[in-house]
Parts: C-alpha cells; sequence; structure tokens
C-alpha cells in the first residue's frame, strides 16, 4: 500500500479514497468513497468543515479552506483542478472548478456546472446547474452542451480510476 | 525531494540537476543537466511522460501534469514562475511562463516567447516563438518594434 499522510483526529477518510502522501488534511474534513486529494493538495477544516464527496478530486495545490459560517462542500463526482481555491462555498454533483480557478465564500457551482480555468466566482454567486463561467470576475457565459457534460462525467471517472491505480501500487519510498 | 514510481517507472534525475527536498516528482519524469525544481513543486506524470529541458527553472509550487495522450515538455533553459499549472504542452527554448498562468493540453509556446503571469493559454493554443501571449484567454500582444538596444 502506498504511504499515506498521518490523519489527524476529527478527520474522517473512506478507506477507498486515495490521499497523496504531502496531502495536508486538517480540522473538520470528511473524504468520502473513492475520492482523492491529490500531492501539495490542503483541506483546512478548523473553522469551518470541508467535505468532499463520493468519487471527486481535489487535484495537486488546491486549497479549500472553511470560513466560520461558510464550509466547503464539494459533492459527488467533482472534479476540482490543480492549484484552484476553493473558500467557503459549495460545488454540487459532477461539476468541473478548472485549475488555477477561485471561488469565493457563498459561491455555489450548479450540477455539472463548469468553472473555466483562472476563473474567479465572487462571493455569493449562484450558477445555474449546467453552466459555463469563466472570466476575473466570473460571469455566466453559455449553458454547456451534452458533449461537455459527458467529458465533465469522463473526468470524475478517469480520476476514480488513476486513484484506484495509485491506491494499489507497491513500492518502498526512496528520498 | 519526494519520488513515487507510477506503473513501474521512477523518475530519472540528472545528477547536478538542483531538486527542492519538498518537491514531488511521480512516475516518468525526466529533469535534464543543471535544471532547477524549486519547493512545493508537483511533477505527476502517471498519464504520459514530464520532460525537464537542460538548465530549465521550474520555480515554487508549480504543478505539471499530462494530457491523457500528451506529454509536458519544457524546452532548455526555459523558466516556469513560481505557481504556474502546465498541462500535456509543450514549451519551448529559452521562454517564460508566467507566474500563476496556466498552459493547457495540446497547447504550444514557441522558443522565447513569453507567457504574462496569470494568463490562461487555451487548449489547442500555438503562442509563435518569440511572442507575448496575455489575459485568460490569452491574446497575443502586438509585437513591439525592437528598440536601439534589440
Amino acid at each position: 500500500m502506498a504511504e499515506r499522510p498521518a490523519v489527524p483526529a476529527g478527520v474522517q477518510v473512506d478507506p477507498s479514497a486515495y490521499l497523496a502522501v504531502n496531502a495536508v488534511l486538517a480540522g473538520a474534513v470528511v473524504v468520502g468513497p473513492r475520492a482523492s486529494v491529490w500531492y501539495g493538495a490542503i483541506l483546512e477544516g478548523s473553522d469551518a468543515p470541508v467535505v468532499v464527496g463520493a468519487g471527486s478530486s481535489v487535484q495537486d495545490r488546491a486549497v479549500a479552506r472553511g470560513l466560520p459560517g461558510y464550509p466547503v462542500w464539494i459533492a459527488e463526482e467533482v472534479t476540482v483542478g490543480h492549484c484552484a481555491q476553493l473558500l467557503g462555498c459549495r460545488v454540487e454533483r459532477g461539476a468541473v472548478v478548472g485549475l488555477n480557478a477561485t471561488v469565493l465564500p457563498g459561491a455555489v457551482i450548479g450540477t455539472g456546472s463548469l468553472v473555466a480555468a483562472g476563473a474567479v466566482v465572487p462571493a455569493g454567486l449562484v450558477v445555474p446547474p449546467g453552466m459555463l463561467v469563466a472570466g476575473n470576475p466570473a460571469t455566466l457565459k453559455k449553458p454547456l452542451s451534452g458533449r461537455a457534460l459527458q467529458w465533465q462525467a469522463k473526468a470524475a471517472e478517469d480520476y476514480q480510476q488513476l486513484a484506484r491505480r495509485y491506491l494499489a501500487r507497491q513500492f518502498a519510498p526512496r528520498r | 525531494m519526494i519520488q513515487e514510481p507510477f506503473d513501474g517507472h521512477w523518475p530519472v534525475v540528472a545528477a547536478d540537476a538542483q531538486v527542492a527536498a519538498t518537491a514531488v516528482l511521480v512516475g516518468q519524469v525526466h529533469v535534464g543537466p543543471r535544471a532547477r525544481i524549486g519547493h512545493g513543486v508537483v511533477l505527476r506524470a502517471d498519464i504520459q511522460r514530464i520532460l525537464i529541458g537542460e538548465d530549465a527553472w521550474v520555480q515554487e509550487n508549480v504543478v505539471m501534469h499530462t494530457a491523457d495522450d500528451a506529454d509536458t515538455v519544457v524546452g532548455p533553459a526555459a523558466v516556469i514562475e513560481a505557481g504556474a499549472v502546465l498541462e500535456g504542452c509543450t514549451i519551448g527554448r529559452g521562454a517564460r511562463i508566467g507566474a500563476r498562468a496556466a498552459v493547457l493540453n495540446y497547447a504550444a509556446v514557441g522558443d522565447g516567447a513569453r507567457v504574462v503571469a496569470g494568463a490562461v493559454v487555451a487548449e489547442r493554443q500555438q503562442v509563435p516563438p518569440g511572442a507575448t501571449a496575455a489575459g485568460a484567454p490569452a491574446r497575443l500582444l502586438d509585437a513591439t518594434p525592437a528598440g536601439p538596444d534589440g
């Protein structure tokens, strides 16, 4: 079994989830089945809970931080891209937060919606299901096509498969 | 440096490359001679390869991954500034990718080109050699005539 980071009190991680060796989970954090938290990602639940739902991925160096009154809720089959910053927000089922994107407190990313790479979603913006949001500050651009939605479902499935392969590795650490 | 294998492949790092203690290298990563890899960098080559050319400089907290079917290639003497993110793309010799910029799958940044801080080079976008790209999505800036100093 691959090396896992130490999980402090208050953190609940499903045994089928993959945690990269240098992921940091602090405070009230829940990581669901088949979810994955990649290298250098930080889930900071010391001020308000951070929940990562079943089959969701939080990719390398992403940050999810709960703020007082604003927990981070990542639903099922969500993809949070490399270096994304989620502050006290909600991301609904099957949505994708692109790499380097930022989502500010109280914002809600609707089911299956896509936040473009580098976008900054303003505090409190409620994005309806199936929408593309982009820009800084981010605005609603257009409804996503069926093809885009299929690609997003595949992104979540691909990461679950990758996480299974990481969990199955056996090796002696080399430093 | 934290190294991990994937599918039996370990990273390969040139003896005279400098890799910071907190950098993470996974799978088919090749780091060329005299390249520098900063603290907090993640080079995750689990699907395709990540190739870092000689004398390249990959600064703090940069993250690189690949496309499903394309390597990530950083050319010789290229500079990838702090917090930038590269997916399966090609960065030319001596090119400079600004801080917190992103270059997405199948994009190419030509030799000596510059991507300014915070820009997002879109999937399949081509930045020609010597050009400057800015914004999200990135647009090419008009070429500035060379002054007397070139």
